[in-house]
């Protein structure tokens, strides 16, 4: 099978992902050795930050599989928004409390279920989630809010991460993509690190022939794909 | 003494003293100048914010009977802001300052101030790549400094092949057929484009640039270390 | 004692090292950004900065052109402590140290608690 290189293959996003480990590896490095010096060492803090580099590793390695999947074999299913959601906010409620930001779930309104590939849906909303988490402290005016939430829009169901700041639009994201690996910081408006969470849950969502895009939600900014409501009646 | 007005880009900058800087800037029409700016670090000088590094400031000032004239005024007239967001860009651009500043010599000449005012313009744009810029640097450097290579006809006068291979004569800054030469027509081609008079958005834009670039970046590199002392 | 300003945008680092200066005797405000640095030096004029370069918004080294504008702040001692490999900056060391005040380039990966509380004593011992 003739391997395509396609954005999660790319030595780019492989780079990207490369320099975003050495931050939670510095965590664990530098609260280790607070603590051999006299201090209190933070164990959790240093369990998170571990569970962070692997989730990263992890998410990666999903997007490499599913762009090597042939296209046939990534069959979507039957799933539910919400409990995708959900799923999402339990595995970043501990990065969450870490960097003091609170996290809330905006999954009212009823929706049927969507087709995706819940995997990969769920570990690219897990990259973006944990990206905007560790970036939203770090900006200029510091927000300390994410939401995940859905909304319907006029193409399809729209699973998103928002806060109250302008982070991003479609354009910045397109720019975001264009400079990676010529600037060391290609979303320089939105983080401080190589941006590697937010690509690797792009790739993962173009593996799945889905987007990331920018999206408003009620007056919230955020990131967040489109999926298709599915005509089945079983939810996964 | 006669008040001299003109507009420069800063290539570097010397603490001197408690409170005065040296600033070397480069004009289209005095060439490099060295003028003292005194005062400059002591207060919210009216000196200090008119000639910032990656800018091109409209300055008046008089010459001195030695080597360093006096700085009167300066005023911003074009701020390369975007250049300090990424330290990629920054580092960059102060190596190209350096080079300049090496290659030029005090007479004037109006071709490296636009060289200079291109390249902190490409450098001030995020979307063009890096490695374009310094290439396309040290080719206009060549090229300014009447060393650009022959890209018309090889060592025998024969005009260049697309169906033949080379190798590089740097003796005579020409191209030699070689059966198993490791420059193609398409390198070739590149390197046209190189050293013709094309800024680097232009050539950011050719199909397949940076692979190209890439290749022929040892030949470039050669090329300068050989004839121009930077 | 001195007073330190800490300019790192991760909330984590920043904790970590803000706590290993304290227990090595200083006052420490952080910062996370660039305008939110400049007003903690207005609040309180620090005796020694240490410096991300790589932050969000705006470089370190916008940060150190605005710092070195004012006149108060233009001899305050910079220790950069960075994710940018020294590699990517060697050719600006003087952009660094002579345009910016710059006293010393540390890279985070390879540098240890004990050296930046080292580099950080020296720095403040000469200045306090």
């Amino acid at each position: 099978m003739a391997q395509k290189t396609t954005p999660v293959l790319s030595q780019q996003l492989l780079l990207s992902v490369a320099e975003e480990l050495k931050l939670p590896l510095l965590q664990i490095a530098r609260e280790a050795e607070r603590g051999e010096l006299g201090g209190q060492t933070d164990v959790q803090s240093i369990r998170v930050a571990a569970d962070s580099a692997l989730r990263l590793l992890d998410n990666y390695a999903l997007g490499v599989r599913l762009a090597l999947e042939p296209a046939a074999e990534l069959m979507p299913e039957s799933v539910s928004v919400s409990s995708i959601l959900y799923d999402t906010g339990q595995q970043l409620d501990a990065l969450a409390k870490s960097y003091g930001v609170a996290l809330e779930l905006n999954i009212g309104g009823r929706f049927g279920p969507v087709l995706a590939h819940r995997q990969g849906l769920q570990a690219a909303l897990v990259s973006l989630g944990a990206a905007l988490i560790e970036a939203l402290p770090a900006q200029d005016s510091p927000q300390l809010k994410l939401q995940l939430a859905t909304h319907r829009s006029r193409y399809g169901i729209v699973a998103g991460l928002y806060a109250n700041t302008k982070l991003l639009s479609n354009e910045a994201l397109r720019r975001g993509r264009a400079l990676q690996h010529r600037s060391r910081q290609p979303l320089l408006d939105l983080t401080h690190t190589s941006g590697a969470g937010i690509f690797v849950a792009d790739a993962i969502l173009q593996a799945m022939r889905l987007n990331l895009r920018a999206s408003r939600h009620h007056r919230l900014y955020g990131l967040g794909t489109v999926l298709q409501p599915s005509k089945q009646i079983q939810l996964v | 003494m006669k008040q001299l007005v003109t507009r420069g880009i800063v290539l570097g900058r010397t603490d001197f003293g408690e409170a005065d800087r040296i600033i070397t800037l480069l004009t289209p029409d005095q060439g490099k100048l060295r003028l003292m700016a005194r005062g400059v670090r002591r207060a919210k000088s009216k000196l200090a914010g008119g000639i910032e590094l990656f800018s091109v400031s409209d300055i008046t000032f008089i010459r001195g009977r030695g080597e360093i004239g006096t700085l009167i005024s300066s005023r911003l007239q074009t701020h390369y802001g975007r250049i300090v967001r990424d330290i990629t860009r920054v580092q960059l651009g102060y190596e190209l300052l350096k080079q300049l500043d090496r290659a030029v010599e005090d007479e004037p000449e109006p071709e490296y101030f636009a060289l200079l005012e291109q390249a902190l313009a490409a450098l001030d744009d995020p979307a063009i790549d890096l490695e374009l810029i310094r290439l396309w640097f040290e080719a206009s450097l060549l090229r300014l400094a009447g060393h650009a290579p022959n890209l018309s006809t090889d060592v025998a006068g024969n005009k260049l092949a697309a169906d033949q291979t080379y190798n590089f004569d740097f003796d005579n800054m020409t191209f030699a057929p070689h059966t198993s030469g490791g420059f193609t027509a398409d390198y070739i081609k590149v390197l046209r484009l190189l050293f013709g008079k094309h800024t680097p958005a232009e050539l950011q834009k050719v199909q397949g640039i940076k692979t190209l670039l890439a290749a022929i970046t040892p030949l470039v590199r050669s090329m300068l270390t050989s004839f121009i002392q930077v | 004692m001195a007073q330190i300003l800490l300019i790192e945008p991760d909330r984590r680092l920043a904790e970590t090292y803000a706590q290993a200066l304290q227990t090595d005797g200083h006052r420490v405000r952080s910062a996370a950004g660039a305008q939110a640095a400049i007003s903690a030096a207005d609040a309180a004029t620090p005796d020694l900065i240490i410096l991300e370069l790589q932050l969000v918004e705006h470089s370190g080294i916008e940060f150190l052109y605005e710092l070195r504008s004012y006149t108060d702040w233009q001899h305050i001692p910079v220790i950069v402590h960075t994710q940018v490999p020294p590699g990517e900056f060697d050719g600006s060391r003087g952009l660094l140290e002579d345009e910016l005040g710059v006293r010393s380039y540390l890279y985070k990966p390879r540098t240890s608690l004990r050296r930046l509380l080292a580099e950080t004593r020296q720095l403040t011992a000469v200045t306090t």
